[in-house]
């Protein structure tokens, strides 16, 4: 099936169990949690002292400090320091693209084995200090006097202050991510109960997962968190419709969106190890999947013509194109899940005959999409969605899935804020 | 980096809000201020960050009103204009860009007053702003002061701006504005007037808290539009000032991002305006 | 777990533990921190038989220094009293008053080692077989006697020639820092299997230590002895791929990149921890040490089902089910050699631990009965019961009842992980495939403990 460029398989990977924000791993650095992410990959696979062909990773929350964070990690963790290693970000689909562009670079030949990763702490996350603070001390840095200094201190005001604290709100718009889901979620009439059930499958799916032991080789303890915080194994449809809706409540419709089906601010971190067949035969590592190719999207959101979260709408039926699929050639479906209503925005526009022909040009309507392939194994409803380690968490999972299960393509899908979105078909090997 | 500096300004502003010297009549005085300024990155980027513009060479017009407009508060506080400077309110703002200005070029500003005007709230005096480099038309303004409740026995009658009824959309995007950003407009603008920057000189003017610069919201709101035309008339109605701290909406009522349109900034409870903006084609 | 005591007698307070007459443990000879001038001492070699000479000219062989007679001022590293050929009781007097006499020459952390013919009620006349067993009461006593680190014990012969490769690898292991707390303990050569190992390999590390070229699971490998049996594996040579619950991922991770091994997060009571284990593997299993096991105490009275049940499930089910699992399905390399870890409560039982002493009871029968089995394939199957070792599982220990533990020992210490884990590597080595079954006591000769 492969052409004889494609020589990236995907071979594993690993993360931390992911933990609510500010709860278990309040204190735990992105630098902390990558490396040790890292190293529970090189246990898994026996990479210790190794030269890894590059080591790719990013996180969306991130320190100025962290400029090098990737291969302050690498510097960290058991892989051979001469390890190279890169930094990309590309918001929520950070993780995948990660993936993506080591999938291509082995592709190329240009390196025979990479690891792909992400990282995000809403807990240790950057604060930053007011703009005229930040402005005063930089001309404090430029003055060359004593007087100079004192004449520049002497602007500081109370008011300056006070740090502003990272906001989840798109720059442009100030609207934070659920607001703008939910004027989509209004658009396309996604109801409460709708949203409900597939946060409740999202739970349910995660928690059997974890029961059947599907993750003990995906995952690795930290901090003495051996599984996903945030899931909840035992929440109902009724526990669910018991909540408030904490987005769109200002807007005509009514607000449908809870805490429950949202995903919650979470602390974690991912890794994919992927390499040439080659490189994999030599190590004794079994191919579990491949990267066949990938597409991105952007909407414009900016004053309001596409909803923030659509841009997955977009891409997807592209890349089915560009591949000659439909929706009835993929045996899974990995739709991360911002929010319950955004998957379900995708699949209502997929159905939408108007919303294909009219948005994306196609003749018809892209297709529906069967239920039971979708998000099999949970999302990042359960789960919880550290920003760029959700791409990494879901490429490993999907990958050893179809292994296992003997399942051949899978759909994966992330949106992005700033409008974008990533998709990218994994099939087995 | 302002041309000349607004205290002697205020201070002249404040001997002329005393109820004594002499009140001629509904005249303006005939003066005119010339000023060459050069437009300089340094102090640009402050105000261009500001406002939320992204920070290239073109010059956004609101920065070359703010250049302007210590010398049309010059011109204002001169004691022989019949109406208090203080007090005044920036109730319209309209630019014609005819073209672009470029940091690094060198503006001639020419600002003389006109008016007094009729208002059915008071009196207006308009200043007139005419910005050139090398003898290139750059850009052309009318900045009209209200003083409220004043009325002078022969002020012209003239047309005002017709009121248009509002209703607030669906904000496409919302500001958190912060009382600092009274002070940090202030120190890219020059424009320190008290109410901006504290919540008491603010209650002495009968406002409850400080409220933000009406420029600063037209050219946050303009910057948001951000016209790509080679020439362009921006039009601004300044209507409920924010208080800060404050969130408002804002959302395009007509038109495109990037092309001719119309936005708004309005209340998010009350669904009231603050400032209603329109950038259209000039000329057509 | 540090033993403050231990540090104290042998730093400031040397001299007044003395003069109170206090407990003196020493700090014990260990590979690695036996000093060269120890290694250069002689070993003096007892016994009139040939063996005796032949055992002499091995050790000549190997580079020690060897005396066939007690020389006066002389300190000895061991004393070796081969006794294979006793007939009766009544001829083992000369020899084991000559071991008396030479005691006094035994430097610190000394060994004195018997070599005698295993006894064996079937075959041997009452006379043979009461000069047999009478001397692993002798070897047993002297044992008590030690001081100053010393320790003795025991090489039975099973049916086989001083000349089995094993018995060379026993005497290896027993004079070196490697057995520093095994003390007061036999270890039978039933067979002429396993390679024979020269001193030198036998105390070599790395690519040429005594594993290397090997591939070694070991269960439980996160922590305490589990992760130093790992350590010590790899040491030695060993490929090891650690194996722990997905709980202590992250201890595990620490442990396999330290050593450059592998980590494998499993529960080994699901059914398809075997598979796993062998698909992480990459092919058939040559070495496996079944460390994992957990404790849940209660006094029997108050003994609920899943205490109990989770004891056995983990300490010895799931042992017995991987064992048979591999050899069902020829997972089983040729020459395989398993080490399981029983305990000194499985021997002597253990006042709350009635579960945990049943499993352990359980795996010093499971590994007697799978012996035959894996001899068959040219391997070996062995126990180790540890005593009192210094972990975080004796650290849970009451301070008092702790210190008391330690010197109730023969050598007044508790043992360090890593006692275990030479044992352990000793048993896992090619050259120690003779001795199978049997279940070696690393306790210093002490029955508390875990």
């Amino acid at each position: 099936m492969s052409a004889p460029s494609q020589r990236a398989v995907i071979l594993g990977g690993n993360r931390i169990p992911f933990a609510r924000s500010n709860k278990q791993y309040a204190k735990a650095t992105n630098l902390d949690m990558l490396t040790s992410t890292i190293d529970g990959l090189v246990a898994r696979f026996g990479l210790a002292g190794e030269n890894i062909g590059e080591v790719s990773g990013g996180a969306v929350l991130k320190h100025s400090k962290d400029f090098n964070l990737t291969r302050e990690a690498v510097l960290g963790s058991a892989l051979s320091p001469t390890t190279p290693a890169f930094d990309l970000g590309q918001a929520c689909a950070t993780g995948l693209e990660a993936v993506v562009s080591l999938n291509n670079k082995i592709n190329t030949g240009q390196i025979e084995s990479g690891i792909a990763s992400g990282v995000d702490s809403t807990s240790d996350a950057p604060i930053v200090i007011n703009d005229s603070m930040r402005e005063i001390l930089l001309e404090l840095t430029r003055a060359k006097t004593m007087v100079q200094k004192a004449k520049i201190a002497s602007q500081i005001r109370p008011a300056y202050l006070a740090p502003q604290a990272p906001s989840t709100g798109e720059p442009r718009t100030g609207l934070s991510m659920g607001e703008h889901q939910a004027i989509t979620t209004a658009a396309w009439g996604i109801t409460r109960q709708a949203q409900d059930e597939l946060a409740v499958a999202s739970h349910r799916n995660l928690a059997a997962a974890w029961d059947a032991g599907f993750f003990d080789d995906l995952t690795t303890a930290y901090l003495g968190v051996s599984r996903d915080t945030n899931m909840r194994a035992d929440s109902t449809v009724e526990s669910l419709a018991k909540l408030s809706p904490v987005f769109g409540k200002k807007l005509s419709a009514a607000a449908t969106m809870t805490a429950g089906n949202s995903t919650p601010l979470t602390d974690g971190a991912s890794s994919v190890l992927l390499g040439s067949e080659d490189w994999a035969a030599e190590h004794g590592f079994t191919p579990l999947a491949r990267l066949v190719d990938a597409e991105a999207a952007a909407v414009d959101f900016v004053d309001g013509a596409e909803g923030l979260l659509m841009a997955p709408a977009y891409a997807v039926p592209r890349l089915l194109a560009r591949n000659g699929l439909t929706f009835d050639d993929f045996d899974v479906f990995e739709i991360h899940e911002a929010f319950a209503s955004t998957v379900l925005s995708h699949l209502a526009a997929w159905e939408s005959e108007e919303f294909c022909r009219e948005k994306v040009g196609l003749d018809a309507a892209l297709g529906t999409i069967d239920r039971d392939k979708l998000n099999p194994l949970g999302s990042s409803l359960a789960a919880g969605h550290p920003f760029a380690a959700t791409g990494g968490r879901i490429i490993a999972s999907t990958a050893k899935y179809l292994k296992t299960t003997g399942k051949k393509r899978s759909l994966v899908s992330i949106c992005a804020a700033g409008g974008q979105g990533l998709t990218a078909i994994v099939e087995a090997a | 980096m302002m041309a000349d500096s607004m205290l002697p300004v205020y201070a002249r502003a404040l001997l002329k809000a005393l109820p004594v010297g002499p009140r001629t009549g509904p005249e303006l005085p005939d003066h005119a201020i010339d000023r060459s300024i050069p437009l300089e990155p340094v102090a640009y980027a402050g105000f261009a960050h500001v406002v939320g513009h992204a920070l290239d060479d073109i010059v956004h017009p609101g920065y070359l009103h703010i250049l302007g407009f210590p010398l049309s508060m010059q011109l204002l506080a001169d004691p022989e204009v019949p109406l208090p400077m203080m007090g005044m309110v920036h109730i319209h703002n309209r630019v014609d860009m005819h073209s672009r200005a470029r940091l690094g070029e060198v503006v001639d500003f020419h600002l003389e007053l006109d008016g007094p005007f009729e208002h059915t709230k008071g009196t207006t005096i308009e200043i007139r702003l005419e910005a050139k480099v090398d003898g290139r038309p750059v850009m052309e303004e009318v900045s009209t002061y209200l003083a409220k409740g004043r009325k002078l026995s022969g002020a012209e009658s003239k047309a005002q701006v017709p009121h248009v009824e509002f209703t607030a959309p669906q904000p496409s995007a919302v500001w958190r504005l912060d009382p600092i950003i009274g002070q940090r407009y202030a120190k890219v603008s020059g424009d320190y007037n008290p109410i901006h920057l504290n919540g008491l000189a603010a209650k002495g003017f009968g406002f409850p808290r400080q409220i933000a610069h009406g420029m600063y919201s037209a050219s946050r709101a303009f910057s948001a539009m951000d016209p790509r035309l080679e020439s362009y008339r921006w039009d601004v109605s300044f209507a409920k000032p924010i208080l800060l701290p404050g969130t408002v909406g804002y959302a395009l009522t007509e038109g495109r991002r990037h092309e001719a349109a119309q936005s708004a900034v309005f209340d998010l409870k009350t669904g009231k305006p603050h400032v209603l903006s329109q950038v259209a084609h000039l000329g057509r | 777990m540090k033993d403050t005591y231990l540090s104290l007698v042998n730093g400031p307070l040397k001299q007044v533990a003395k003069t109170l007459g206090l407990p003196q443990p020493v700090e014990l000879n260990r590979f690695g921190t036996t000093p060269a001038s120890y290694e250069k001492k002689p070993v003096l070699v007892l016994g009139t038989g040939p063996g005796a000479q032949g055992l002499a000219d091995l050790l000549l062989e190997n580079g020690l220094e060897v005396r066939r007679n007690a020389q006066s001022g002389e300190k000895l590293r061991a004393i070796i009293a081969v006794l294979d050929d006793a007939q009766s009781p009544a001829e083992l007097s000369p020899i084991v008053l000559e071991i008396g006499a030479a005691l006094r020459s035994l430097t610190t952390c000394g060994r004195v080692i018997t070599i005698s013919t295993a006894p064996d009620a079937q075959n041997q006349t009452p006379e043979q077989a009461a000069a047999t067993q009478g001397i692993t009461g002798f070897t047993r006593s002297v044992a008590h006697e030690m001081r100053a680190g010393a320790t003795a014990n025991g090489i039975l012969l099973d049916g086989v020639e001083l000349t089995a490769p094993s018995v060379a690898a026993a005497l290896w292991f027993l004079l070196s820092g490697k057995s520093a707390y095994v003390s007061g303990q036999f270890l039978t050569v039933s067979s002429d299997a396993g390679k024979r190992l020269g001193l030198d390999e036998f105390m070599s590390t790395g690519d040429a230590g005594p594993l290397a070229g090997r591939t070694a699971v070991v269960t439980g490998a996160a922590r305490g002895i589990g992760a130093a049996i790992a350590e010590n594996l790899a040491r030695d040579g060993a490929y090891v791929i650690g194996v722990d619950m997905p709980q202590a991922g992250q201890a595990l991770a620490q442990v396999t990149n330290r050593i450059g091994g592998k980590s494998l997060q499993l529960d080994i009571t699901a059914s398809d921890a075997p598979d796993k284990i062998t698909e992480a593997l990459g092919g058939p299993v040559d070495i496996l040490v079944h460390n994992a096991g957990i404790t849940r105490d209660k006094m029997l009275a108050n003994m609920d089902a899943a205490k109990w049940d989770s004891v056995i499930a983990v300490n010895i089910a799931a042992q017995a089910m991987i064992n048979s699992r591999l050899a069902e399905k020829g997972l089983f390399a040729e020459g395989a050699q398993v080490v399981s870890l029983a305990s000194t409560s499985g021997i002597a039982g253990n006042r709350g631990q009635t579960n945990y002493a049943t499993s352990k009871a359980g795996v010093i029968g499971l590994t007697a009965a799978s012996a035959e089995d894996f001899a068959a394939r040219g391997g070996a199957i062995n126990a180790i019961a540890p005593g009192f070792i210094e972990t975080d599982m004796t650290a849970k220990i009451p301070t008092l009842t702790r210190q008391v533990a330690r010197r109730l020992s023969s050598l007044q210490q508790g043992g360090q992980p890593i006692d275990v884990a030479e044992a352990i590597g000793f048993l896992a080595s090619s050259g120690a495939r003779g001795i199978n079954g049997q279940t070696l006591r690393v306790c210093g000769q002490n029955m508390v403990g875990a």
